[in-house]
């Protein structure tokens, strides 16, 4: 692997051009993403920074552009690339990054097979069938049901009073009344009673 | 795991099938559902009757020797009512006593157990329903039973669910992440599930008929879990078999024993009902058979009636007395009887549990929820089809928080009347001897302590009964502490208990006359104190007004007569001591330090169940759902924004759900990108967390632009993941 101290002179660094800063927030921000997909080896991390980041300085001799923004989309770009092999189907571009890092999830992919992280072929076969098997399953097949009320059947008094009710609660004002009325003939009668 | 063609596409809903009905001849299982109540009721209830009768007429002769008017007459009414209540708890304890004597002399009470059956159990729902709960908490709990239920070789019959209603966005998300660890760690992929509703309609009854409807047809029968239940696999094992071989069966309710109690409040309630509580299961499940109640959980259920005649009607009118039905269980039990399906209480069985409020606010929050839950179930007493017995236990939770303003009542009025010879004028020559005092010659005091007395052998006698249980079983009384110590658990549970009651019954006072006032009660919780528990704020906001009222009323007592102070003294000293009480009852310290003399000491305590100890492994050794700290703010959001893995979890989940995409949310996305979500509601934040299409270009958005174009709070977010994060 080139040693990137070696290759600062060159015309294949991604400083050539532009100089070292606006990199190294490029750097710092790719190997931040690398580091949240669970890469822990930092030579492997290194690597993988290295191979985006020399990506996207051809990205941006071609077209211009802020090396941290460059650095994201070709890390995006490689990681979906790579999803798209291994999982070997084709998706458009948002649903193959949330389907592959699931994969990668399931798959337990930092614990066992860091090593295969963006890595050409050939991968082992276990790695492959895991990750191509790797759905979530947050249900089992559903199998509906109709679920319906059965009214309550209330006496006459009752359904009268209920009927009541319902129209007294549309005239909160007169309900107020009734009930302040009803209040106030309880407690007379009880001081009445009691006294 | 499988595809996701599976699970994304439903089937035909099935159509209306052939109304279920219960097994017309006898069932064949075990014989302790083939009881019926008959003479039962007549024996229990007539004993009540009894008691109740002679307590009444004391009563009405003590009022007739002063001498009856208006309010003597209102007071004899009220005291018969409550009388009444008492005597019916003390005869369900005394029979439950008898029925337990037999088997605690033996040492122990078994199980029934099922008939033997090569059968393999028929597939069988758990049900975990959950609404902002700790998430730590209820997937060590899912855990726990998992793997109890793998020990007993039965996994294939059984599959999990975690039904979420949780509306925190950040808990929402934690959920998710925390089911995906549980069933890699435990290989529960396609056996534990989760699903979260968008909107929580009719709550927690909703949020089972929503499982109902989607895969209700899958299962025989449903296990019903709160997010703090644990049940032993062996137990639900036991349960199901009996639902096979009692098919008349529609509800078998478990009586879940409180455990995991840390503050002095918490254990007292632990105590009573590990010490008292199986004794009055028993002598409930003597009468009612299987008439029996449903209490929402730690119960196994017959899906397809359950289905058919249990989903809950409204009720005429609004909130709080009409509406939406809170507390769904009672009704459930009762429409499910109605049907014509049993309902048993299997209070015999060990394997289960449930935790209890670690605080008398906390307490009485849940009691806030219950009692308008139950003072609801007034019209369904006047509806037509419900068992007598189901409206009797109906009747039972209205009178449980009825019961309080009626002792209030009970209490004002004798200060009344008090006040009312005081101030009369009247001579203390009593008007009339009556029946005591003609024929047994006893003077008024003695009168009065005999009434006193035999109310005090009906709220003491249950738990003199339930420590004579113990003292024939020694085994027991060693998991208890032995007898002394029980003994003085049970002293301490008493003064509790005593001085509790009276700040309880203000507290469902004012619960239902703030219903009756169409309000409900805001009870906005205060930050704790550095120790978990109630804080001094928050006690001296909840109970100033009792503490007043005790004051006042015990002024006016005293200068009324020294008689009626004494005899009001343990209600005003309750009510005095309140906020000191709420603080110190709440306090974990408290409860370890009676523990560490092994007072209060239950079962759950000295000799835990494997799967209680599991269950605190587990949450002892959880990893952290997310790779943020849940302290740390909007860290669920923040976790399906930034994290790779978190969003590709979640928005997979997402999509699985059939959630779409909603163009009118990227304005809303922009800003949270550019502003940050602090300024979002949670609401908007939900909304945004439903859109996979949303939640993967934010995510690409975020890692893309430069620190200048996003919110601060994302730069932290990203910049966190340049330390090293745990595995």
């Amino acid at each position: 692997m080139d040693v990137p101290d070696q290759a600062v002179g060159t015309p294949d660094d991604p400083a050539w051009e532009t100089g070292l800063g606006g990199w190294d927030e490029a750097y710092a921000r790719v190997e931040a993403y690398f580091s949240a997909l669970r890469i822990r080896n930092k030579l492997l991390l290194s690597r993988l920074v290295y191979r985006v980041l020399k990506r996207a300085a051809d990205m941006q001799r071609q077209s211009g552009g802020e090396p941290q923004v460059l650095a994201m989309q070709s890390t995006a770009k490689l990681v979906a690339e790579w999803f798209e092999r291994v999982l070997d189907v084709k998706l458009p571009k948002e649903r193959i990054a949330g389907r592959g890092r699931l994969a990668l999830f399931l798959a337990d992919m930092p614990g066992r097979w860091e090593r295969y992280f963006l890595a050409d072929p050939p991968w082992p076969e276990e790695f492959i069938e895991r990750m191509r098997r790797s759905y979530l399953n947050a249900g089992p097949k559903f199998q509906a049901r109709t679920m319906t009320p059965r009214p309550i059947e209330l006496s006459a008094i009752v359904t009268g009073a209920s009927q009541t009710w319902e129209s007294l609660n549309r005239t909160p004002i007169i309900r107020a009344m009734i009930s302040w009325t009803l209040v106030t003939a309880v407690v007379t009668g009880l001081v009445f009673f009691l006294w | 795991m499988k595809s996701p063609d599976d699970s994304a596409v439903p089937a035909e809903a099935a159509g209306p099938k052939a109304v279920s009905r219960p097994p017309d001849s006898p069932a064949a299982g075990h014989p302790r559902f083939d009881r019926h109540p008959s003479w039962r009721i007549i024996l229990l209830f007539g004993s009540a009757a009894l008691i109740s009768f002679l307590g009444c007429v004391l009563m009405a002769d003590f009022l007739w020797r002063l001498g009856f008017n208006g309010a003597r007459l209102l007071l004899l009414a009220l005291f018969c009512v409550l009388f009444t209540m008492l005597s019916l708890g003390f005869v369900h304890a005394l029979f439950g006593f008898f029925i337990l004597l037999p088997n605690e002399r033996r040492g122990a009470i078994p199980p029934p157990e099922p008939a033997p059956s090569k059968k393999a159990i028929p597939t069988t729902a758990i049900v975990f329903v959950v609404f902002n709960e700790n998430v730590a908490r209820v997937f060590a709990g899912l855990r726990t039973i998992y793997q109890s239920i793998e020990r007993e070789d039965q996994l294939g019959s059984f599959e999990f669910f975690v039904l979420s209603d949780t509306r925190s966005p950040d808990r929402w998300v934690e959920e998710e992440m925390a089911w995906v660890h549980l069933c890699r760690e435990v290989g529960g992929f396609g056996r534990i599930f989760y699903r979260h509703r968008r909107d929580n309609e009719n709550k927690k009854s909703g949020n089972i008929a929503d499982f109902c409807r989607t895969w209700g047809g899958r299962y025989t029968y449903m296990i019903v879990c709160d997010a703090d239940s644990v049940m032993a696999g062996a137990d639900i094992v036991r349960m199901t078999r009996h639902m096979e071989a009692n098919p008349r069966i529609g509800i078998l309710q478990t009586a879940p024993r409180i455990f995991g109690a840390e503050s002095l409040f918490g254990r007292v309630q632990q105590f009573s009902n590990g010490l008292y509580g199986r004794m009055f299961c028993a002598g409930l499940d003597f009468w009612q058979c299987g008439v029996g109640n449903y209490w929402g959980h730690n119960a196994v259920i017959r899906l397809e009636p359950f289905i058919e005649y249990c989903d809950l009607p409204d009720l005429p009118g609004v909130e709080p007395f009409g509406g939406k039905i809170l507390s769904h269980d009672f009704v459930e039990a009762a429409l499910m009887r109605k049907a014509g399906w049993e309902v048993w209480l299997l209070y015999e069985l060990e394997g289960s549990w449930e935790e209890g409020p670690q605080s008398l606010i906390e307490s009485a929050k849940r009691d806030r929820r219950w009692c308008q839950g139950n003072l609801q179930h007034t019209w369904l007493l006047f509806s037509k089809g419900l068992h007598p017995f189901n409206k009797f236990h109906l009747t039972m939770g209205i009178l449980g928080y009825c019961a309080s303003p009626l002792w209030l009542m009970f209490l004002a009025l004798s200060t009344w009347v008090a006040i009312d010879h005081k101030w009369s004028g009247l001579s203390t020559i009593l008007p009339a001897q009556g029946f005591i005092g003609e024929f047994v010659h006893l003077s008024m005091m003695a009168h009065g302590l005999l009434l006193f007395g035999i109310t005090l052998v009906l709220l003491v006698g249950p738990k003199m009964l339930a420590w004579l249980l113990l003292a024939v079983n020694r085994g027991r009384a060693r998991l208890f502490g032995g007898l002394m110590r029980t003994g003085v658990g049970i002293l301490i549970e008493f003064l509790l208990s005593t001085l509790i009651a009276p700040i309880l019954m203000l507290f469902h006072t004012r619960f239902i006359l703030f219903m009756f006032l169409g309000r409900s009660v805001e009870w906005k919780a205060q930050k704790r104190g550095a120790d978990a528990g109630t804080g001094w704020l928050e006690a001296i906001t909840a109970h100033w007004g009792q503490t007043l009222l005790a004051v006042a009323w015990g002024i006016l007592a005293w200068q009324t007569s020294r008689m009626l102070f004494w005899w009001l003294s343990p209600v005003l000293i309750g009510l005095l001591v309140s906020i000191p009480l709420s603080v110190i009852t709440s306090r974990p310290s408290m409860g370890r330090l009676l523990r560490g003399k092994r007072l209060l000491l239950t079962p759950e305590e000295s000799a835990p169940a494997k799967e209680l100890q599991d269950l605190e492994n587990a949450i002892a050794t959880a990893p952290p759902a997310l790779p943020i700290p849940t302290t740390s703010t909007l860290a669920g959001l923040t976790a399906a924004v930034i994290d790779p893995y978190v969003n590709g979890v979640h928005v997979s989940l997402q999509e699985a759900s059939g959630a779409g995409h909603d163009e009118n949310l990227q304005a809303l996305a922009d800003r949270m990108v550019q502003e940050g979500a602090e300024g979002l509601s949670e609401h908007e934040v939900r909304r945004l967390l439903s859109d996979p299409q949303i939640m993967i270009a934010t995510h690409r958005k975020i890692w893309s632009s430069a620190f200048r174009e996003v919110a601060p709070h994302w730069r932290r977010a990203v910049e966190a993941y340049r330390r090293p994060l745990a595995a």
